[in-house]
């Protein structure tokens, strides 16, 4: 079979994309930073996650604000991000041609203002410029809200449902590994209105500076991304896919992805679409290279549609 | 220093081979390769990042551009971590993905008033491409360059002797060494302190620029304060992506007189002095 002939195109919940390549937030500013690099392909993901949002501008943490840890990287860079009204005034208007499908992310402190920024983005003239609206309960690096909010099924659920209630657009809930059980996180979620799940959100750590006996990072506490946490992102991912497959609940997967083959895991444990993020600082081309990656593996098994492998995980034989 | 075509400028990517990895005193060496693009536009306190694509590196890491030849580009490094051994052991003819030109650089258009420069520990590094393109522009240049023990720079002795920097002297630019450990023909102590008594007793220099761990580049700022002469910092933060997509290697800098963090990889990582919180 042709690589060509094989059909990336993902469906999830309406929202179509050319390719199952998702830039995670954080990792690609407000989409246009990395169009700096000679030839950086901006058409190469399928939908791009931009920065987190907040009601009111945030400074964000004080520096460092990363660490590079074993086979991963922590950071802590607290929400920087100019509020809501900058976004959709400033910001917003320029996304309109940068190609890929745009989806913005919403951070609070409290569900208030979820529902406030929802609301805010949703009735702007360019709200169109957007294919879906996540929401951050995951976040690890803020004393309120984030991760405080995901780690709960009631209080990820509030999160979301004022989301849900203040918006048109497709609501995904981005869920904390962190989370005692986030299959019932997940759950509640789905319940409450979410279209689409993506998980994992960083894992929480700490890197010591043993001389000073300091923390590294100036927030003490970060986020821990990269190859490092990928088993877990895998297993959590099956799970969830698992406790959610009767709902038809599409899943953006992601934690450490690097090649095809790594994206290939997230989608037979049930991923529909994944999630790329710290690898892109060590590889700008990475998304290039999974998607060209997943069509000549793909055809390699003779495997028409992408879709067709999601969440398609054997049981391991009985010996 | 920080407008928009400056931090808007193109930065070339590619996997290039590593020309030469030549030891220099200590754990210092000097990394060289061939990248015309990256020679062609590069300018004085810009940075290139690397990363070696076979290791365990997760992160690029930044290193000013230490010398322009041709189209091979130098970058002068200390051995601190995983990172810079990685780079040290590398053959002419590796392969090691760069990207660069990165930053705003010095500003250095304007009147070719005199200029002192400031070098301490590896932030020396931007010493010779610096004095070049500035002495390139017909200014009188002063070096200072400051170092705990080990000097990463080649050393001549002058008639007075006391060291120079042999690259500089080449170039026709004056340059003094500091040793905070006790070395012959290096004047003993902060290279800060042999700043302020040249501060003191010549009043032509008109700008001065500065490169190096931050307390000595507060008191380099706190100086030129003093003697109310423009000065302009480069800044060092641990960095993420180095392309201004993360909000990472952020400092922490007057914007309109308000407290504002700022990228130091492409809203910096040059600031004006007066404009940083330290």
């Amino acid at each position: 079979m042709e690589p060509g002939k094989v059909n990336l195109e993902v469906d999830l919940a309406g929202v179509k994309l050319a390719n199952p390549v998702v830039i995670a937030s954080g990792t690609f500013g407000f989409g246009e930073e990395f169009s700096r690099i000679h030839d950086f392909d901006r058409r190469s993901p399928g939908a791009i996650v931009l920065k987190g949002i907040t009601l009111e501008p945030r400074l964000g943490n004080p520096p460092p604000r990363v660490a590079e840890t074993p086979s991963g990287m922590l950071n802590s860079i607290g929400l920087q991000n100019p509020g809501v009204d900058a976004f959709v005034e400033k910001i917003l208007p320029n996304l309109r041609d940068l190609g890929p499908r745009l989806i913005a992310i919403i951070a609070g402190h409290s569900f208030d203002e979820y529902a406030r920024v929802a609301e805010t983005i949703s009735n702007s003239d360019n709200a169109n410029v957007l294919s879906a609206l996540e929401v951050n309960i995951s976040c690890p690096n803020v004393k309120r809200g984030g991760m405080a909010f995901g780690s709960q099924p009631e209080t990820a659920a509030k999160a979301v449902a004022n989301v849900r209630n203040a918006t048109q657009l497709p609501v995904i809930a981005k869920l904390t590994p962190a989370a005692p059980d986030i299959t019932a996180v997940a759950q509640a979620c789905i319940e409450a209105g979410a279209d689409i799940i993506s998980l994992i959100n960083t894992l929480p750590g700490m890197v010591i500076d043993t001389r000073t006996r300091r923390p590294l990072l100036g927030n003490r506490v970060g986020g821990l991304s990269g190859p490092a946490i990928r088993p877990i992102a895998v297993l959590l991912v099956h799970r969830v896919y698992l406790a959610a497959r009767e709902t038809g609940t599409p899943i953006i997967g992601m934690g450490g992805i690097t090649c095809a083959d790594d994206a290939l895991q997230f989608i037979i444990a049930g991923a529909s679409a994944v999630g790329v993020g710290t690898a892109l600082f060590r590889n700008y081309s990475v998304c290039t290279e999974i998607v060209a990656g997943l069509r000549n593996r793909l055809a390699e098994e003779h495997i028409e549609n992408l879709a067709d492998i999601v969440g398609a995980l054997r049981e391991t034989p009985l010996h | 220093m920080t407008s928009d075509s400056a931090a808007r400028s193109v930065v070339y990517a590619a996997r290039v081979a590593v020309t030469a990895v030549e030891p220099r005193e200590g754990d210092h060496y000097v990394l060289s390769l061939r990248e015309s693009r990256i020679a062609a536009a590069a300018r004085p306190g810009q940075f290139i990042n690397l990363i070696q694509p076979d290791s365990q590196m997760m992160l690029r890491r930044p290193f000013s551009i230490h010398r322009v030849a041709g189209d091979t580009v130098c970058a002068l490094v200390k051995v601190v971590g995983h990172g810079t051994r990685v780079f040290r052991g590398c053959k002419p003819g590796e392969l090691i993905d760069v990207m660069g030109p990165i930053g705003n650089g010095f500003d250095i258009e304007g009147e070719p008033v005199p200029a002192f420069i400031v070098g301490g520990g590896t932030g020396a590094a931007v010493l010779p491409f610096l004095a070049e393109r500035l002495v390139r522009q017909g200014r009188q240049v002063t070096a200072f360059a400051g170092f705990e023990h080990d000097v990463p720079l080649d050393m001549q002795l002058r008639p007075d002797g006391m060291n120079e920097l042999t690259e500089l002297a080449a170039i026709g630019a004056d340059s003094l060494v500091a040793t905070m450990q006790p070395r012959d023909g290096c004047c003993t102590g902060f290279v800060t302190d042999l700043l302020a008594e040249r501060l003191k007793a010549r009043r032509n220099a008109a700008l001065v620029l500065a490169c190096g761990p931050r307390p000595m580049l507060e008191r380099v700022a706190e100086l030129a304060a003093e003697a109310g002469i423009p000065c302009q910092v480069s800044m060092e933060e641990r960095m993420g992506c180095g392309i201004g997509a993360c909000a990472g290697c952020a400092c922490r800098i007057l914007v309109d007189g308000q407290p504002a963090y700022k990228r130091v990889c492409v809203d910096g990582p040059v600031f004006n002095a007066a404009d940083v919180i330290w």
